[in-house]
């Protein structure tokens, strides 16, 4: 029940949830999408996963996911993307920490398409995985 | 500090202490009503059981101004109706209770029980619309100067008192036990902020627990002190319409939120909305009946045409990112729509995936 799983998230601490990058929300899936064919398959995300992996090595010399706070900028992140990533900041929707986390996984999600840029379209993606139950903004 | 004649707190002492007679003497909610509206000894005659002569020597044996220090020592003060402290607004109910007990600030719950008041009140199990809803609406009210009022209940209540807390914390929870004991045992740390920076009122005593009998009771005491009992979200035959019926009684303005037909839980704002009720569509229509004034329409955002397509489909009632991506057609950046929608105000996201319509009014600009 609602109630039972909002008890189970408050037992899990800040500071394990702080290391969380993605927090994705999964539907049961229609029963007319089970009968149709597979969208994709395992095998070519996984080579879409190490081809990603490799670009951000050969940019970074390591997965964007490690990349220290200080080289942050390495992420080659578009004028467009980093005012979206300021204003969430700004409304107090982000921590530093969180900031941080939405660059290196919009650099992920951009690795993912094959772009050599971070556009708002995959900071907006990051934002939208975070974690935190409070919105955006507050009214 | 405390306000009250020593009969008045012997009548008081004697609810609570018959509390779980009147539970186990299985009237129905009319009869609880008459019973408490009778004489000391006719009311131990009623529900005292083979116990009467015992109880009887026990309420003679009392010693009220003791009694009244206890009740202080919990950190309550309490008031009669023979006292100018005692909020005039419970004067028009047939059975006004003898005393209320106040946990919380005299001087705060004062001016809390002067203000234009606001009862927010609806189902425990409400949806993520009735949450955000009853959350807004207690934040705005409370922010425009208006007393919410609720019962502090799981659902519907908790978040009308959550939201007024967010802003400024002009709030008073009604309990159908004693004020010091949170019930909800889970909204322990709820009732402390509400007593903190509002009041925590009851008819029963300190000590008394909730019986099933005194919420309906406690519902009397929350429609008679509002100027205005707005149900959120209520299934039909809930407690929330016991307090409209008893606010549209005593003459006190009911107002219901509109639902979506056919959902279980907009069944009795429905029906309220066909018999008369208010339209409450946010703050401003409660602000509008309590206070007379219309604010001015928010300016609306204007927001790009692809935005506002996956705004509207939000609007119609699309919640996961799957039905949202489903309709509208499956086109990509749809995710990136959502959150700039969501730095907008135009949407809210509750929890991993789950899209509402936010606060901020918009329109689609020229595309």
């Amino acid at each position: 029940s609602p109630a039972d799983l909002a008890r189970h998230a408050r037992r899990l601490s800040g500071p394990l949830l702080d290391r969380i990058d993605l927090v994705v929300g999964v539907e049961r899936p229609a029963s007319a999408a089970l009968d149709g064919p597979p969208t994709t398959c395992s095998a070519d995300q996984a080579a879409r996963v190490i081809r990603a992996r490799e670009a951000q090595v050969a940019r970074h010399g390591c997965a964007s996911a490690r990349l220290p706070a200080g080289r942050l900028a390495e992420t080659r992140c578009s004028p467009d993307g980093l005012a979206l990533v300021r204003g969430a900041y700004d409304s107090g929707a982000l921590s530093a920490r969180g900031r941080d986390r939405a660059l290196r996984v919009a650099r992920t999600i951009a690795d993912l398409r094959g772009a050599s840029e971070v556009g708002p379209d995959d900071v907006a993606g990051a934002l939208a995985y975070r974690h935190h139950d409070d919105g955006l903004v507050r009214a | 500090m405390s306000d009250c004649c020593l009969p008045c707190v012997r009548r008081s002492w004697l609810v609570g202490r018959l509390a779980g007679h009147i539970e186990h003497s299985r009237g129905d909610r009319a009869a609880v009503r008459t019973l408490l509206a009778l004489s000391e000894d006719r009311l131990l005659a009623a529900v005292g059981g083979e116990r009467r002569d015992g109880l009887r020597a026990e309420l003679k044996a009392l010693d009220a101004a003791a009694e009244l220090r206890r009740w202080r020592e919990e950190g309550v003060f309490t008031a009669c109706r023979h006292s100018a402290r005692y909020p005039a607004r419970l004067l028009r109910l047939p059975d006004p209770p003898a005393a209320i007990h106040v946990l919380g600030d005299a001087t705060t719950a004062a001016a809390l029980l002067e203000a234009p008041a606001v009862a927010l009140v609806g189902a425990r199990r409400c949806s993520a619309d009735g949450t955000a809803m009853a959350r807004r609406l207690g934040r705005g009210c409370s922010a425009a100067g208006i007393t919410v009022i609720s019962g502090m209940a799981l659902g519907v209540d908790a978040q009308a008192h959550e939201g007024a807390l967010e802003a400024g914390g002009r709030t008073l929870a009604v309990l159908a036990g004693g004020p010091e004991r949170a019930y909800p045992a889970r909204w322990r740390a709820l009732h402390g902020r509400i007593a903190a920076t509002g009041a925590v009122l009851s008819e029963m005593p300190p000590g008394t627990p909730s019986y099933r009998w005194g919420f309906p009771a406690r519902n009397r005491v929350i429609a008679a002190l509002s100027g205005l009992a707005v149900v959120v979200e209520a299934r039909e035959r809930s407690g929330s319409l016991i307090t409209a019926e008893i606010a549209a009684d005593l003459g006190v303005t009911v107002g219901a939120v509109p639902g979506r037909p056919g959902d279980p839980l907009a069944d009795a704002p429905n029906a309220l909305i066909r018999d008369g009720a208010v339209l409450v569509r946010g703050c401003e229509d409660v602000l509008e009946e309590l206070l007379g004034v219309r604010a001015p329409e928010a300016q609306a955002t204007t927001i790009e045409p692809e935005l506002a397509e996956v705004a509207m489909i939000v609007a119609r009632g699309a919640r996961s990112l799957d039905e949202v991506a489903g309709a509208a057609g499956g086109a990509p950046g749809v995710l990136a729509a959502l959150t700039r929608l969501e730095l907008l105000g135009v949407v809210e996201r509750r929890g991993a995936g789950r899209y509402l319509p936010g606060p901020t009014r918009w329109t689609a600009g020229p595309g």
